[in-house]
């Protein structure tokens, strides 16, 4: 339909009677449809007041909102319950205090302030956990994530491939004891398998020994270990636990806590020696009860979780070997251009090895001192916007 | 009358007459990480040693461009530059581009339609209808 431009009437005057105020003013109580639809307002609504259709009444009809007085919050059972607090070491905020009135206080000389200048800040709570008190330890978060994630493996992964290659082997080894011996089936063994594998959670204690257990014997491709080879190795990790009796309870907690690694030369003297050798990393690990020790020591001893997708069939220990070693990084062109010394004798050649910037761009030219100069003269920013970059307007509203 | 050229020695005005290459820069950039990069990288190890030997007149830049595709931009002594982007090319593809914009004018690409085109006048002069003969009707 077309529509004419029309000049538009007088606005009538809004009066009390035709503001719908009684929504909005009346707490709980049964408001009916007519008492809350509007009276149709040529100036609420511009497309309709400028058509000559006339208004559809069910389109300015408003729903009816009925309150049920038993219903109100103030009504309303209590049905949640409060949480206990759930214990821990961190210090959160305390609740809210509200400062006296200044009605009731008894200082004759006290007088609010009218202005913040002068005033005592307290800060906020943004950077609560910021501060190394609030984590619960002296070494703040970083000792609290040393601490949690310590008795799952180190915080950082194990990447020398020397250490890491003994550190398997270790690992293996231990594995394939406790599915031989049946350990961990139990809930009692399980306990003990795990409290001899917290305390030798470093894979120092006796490395030498536990890794010079051969794996693989002459004529099998599956990894095994003989019987006495796993009774042998059994009780030396056994030894890594301290008797209670022994009333070296606080020791046994402090070894717990202290995490110290293998030393790089001990790992590398390791694998130098004669006796080392590599046949054992084709063993092929068929157990799933050794995959599945092995996937929990490696991790606890190296901090690499194998994902039990890779694990699926016969996996080799090489070959878990090789997941856990980081490939090496392709080298750069720049790199390898200046290793071959590829444009050495053409001046009209430059390699760059990293982008050129138009801050280059004008260095190259001479341009930049000129340019710093009058920046600084300015009192612009030399680099970057200064904090003029996106919506500054909305950061000066919302205080930022 | 009619007009006569001055007749004078040619000079040498600023090798005007004398070749030269327009393409005065070219910008060799790559990534080290993209595959689109694989061949440009290829070509620069390679073929671009030999390239640059071969054109002593021209600078040459080679610079990553990280996260981005490979590109050679040329600039010409007339002021202008044109880039060509060489995604996924082999290293020959990539040479037959640099040797494009080695060759191009730089000028904007517009079809020519009169064998000669010059900036400079006519040696002949423009022609006149007062001077010379004239004709007889």
């Amino acid at each position: 339909m077309r529509r004419l431009p029309r000049l538009p009437a007088p606005a009538p005057c809004l009066g009390p009677s035709q503001i719908p105020s009684i929504p909005l003013r009346a707490p709980a109580a049964t408001i009916t449809s007519a008492a809350a639809a509007p009276t149709p307002n040529p100036r609420m609504n511009d497309r309709r007041y400028l058509s000559t259709t006339p208004p559809n009444p069910a389109r300015l009809k408003k729903p009816t909102y009925e309150f049920d007085l038993d219903l109100a919050p103030e009504n309303a059972p209590e049905t949640h319950t409060r949480r206990q607090p759930v214990p821990t070491q961190f210090r959160y905020p305390c609740g809210r205090r509200n400062a006296p009135n200044p009605a009731e206080l008894d200082d004759a000389t006290y007088r609010p302030a009218e202005t913040a200048d002068g005033l005592e800040e307290v800060g906020s709570i943004a950077d609560w956990f910021e501060k190394p008190e609030h984590w619960g330890y002296p070494g703040g978060a970083a000792e609290y994530v040393r601490r949690a994630v310590g008795s799952f493996g180190p915080v950082e992964k194990v990447t020398d491939p020397v250490l890491l290659e003994v550190l398997v082997k270790r690992a293996i080894v231990e594995a394939l004891v406790v599915a031989r011996s049946a350990k961990g089936k139990s809930l009692e063994t399980r306990a003990e398998v795990e409290q001899v594998f917290a305390h030798t959670a470093d894979g120092v204690y006796r490395l030498r020994d536990i890794v010079a257990v051969d794996i693989l014997p002459s004529g099998s491709e599956v990894a095994t270990l003989e019987k006495a080879e796993t009774t042998r190795v059994w009780d030396v990790l056994r030894g890594a636990v301290p008797s209670e009796a022994a009333g070296e309870k606080e020791g046994k907690k402090k070894r717990l806590l202290q995490r110290s690694l293998v030393p790089l030369v001990h790992a590398r003297n390791l694998v130098s020696s004669p006796s080392w050798d590599n046949g054992w990393k084709k063993a092929v690990l068929r157990n799933t009860v050794a995959k599945f020790w092995a996937v929990k020591r490696i991790q606890q001893l190296t901090g690499h979780r194998i994902p039990d997708s890779k694990l699926i069939g016969d996996v080799t220990v090489g070959a878990i070997l090789k997941m856990l070693e980081e490939p090496a990084k392709p080298p750069k062109l720049a790199e390898l251009l200046e290793a071959k010394a590829a444009f050495q004798d053409l001046p009209n050649v430059r390699v760059f090895p990293r982008r050129v910037t138009p801050i280059d761009k004008d260095k190259m030219e001479g341009r930049w001192k000129i340019i710093t100069r009058e920046l600084q003269e300015r009192e612009l920013p030399i680099i970057g916007t200064g904090g003029y970059s996106g919506p500054f307007e909305k950061r000066w509203v919302e205080g930022k | 009358m009619t007009v006569r050229a001055l007749q004078k020695i040619s000079v040498a005005r600023n090798g005007v007459g004398a070749f030269i290459l327009q393409c005065k820069k070219m910008d060799f950039h790559y990534c080290d990480w993209a595959g689109s990069s694989k061949g440009m990288n290829g070509f620069i190890k390679s073929l671009l040693p030999k390239f640059a030997a071969a054109h002593p007149q021209i600078e040459f830049t080679v610079s990553p461009r990280p996260a981005k595709h490979p590109v050679i931009i040329a600039h010409y002594i007339n002021g202008r530059e044109k880039a060509v982007c060489v995604r996924n090319m082999e290293p020959f593809e990539i040479l037959k581009k640099a040797e494009l914009l080695r060759d191009a004018s730089g000028e904007k690409l517009r079809r020519v339609t009169k064998p000669v085109s010059s900036i400079n006048e006519s040696v002949r002069g423009i022609w006149s209808p007062y001077h010379g003969e004239g004709m007889r009707v």
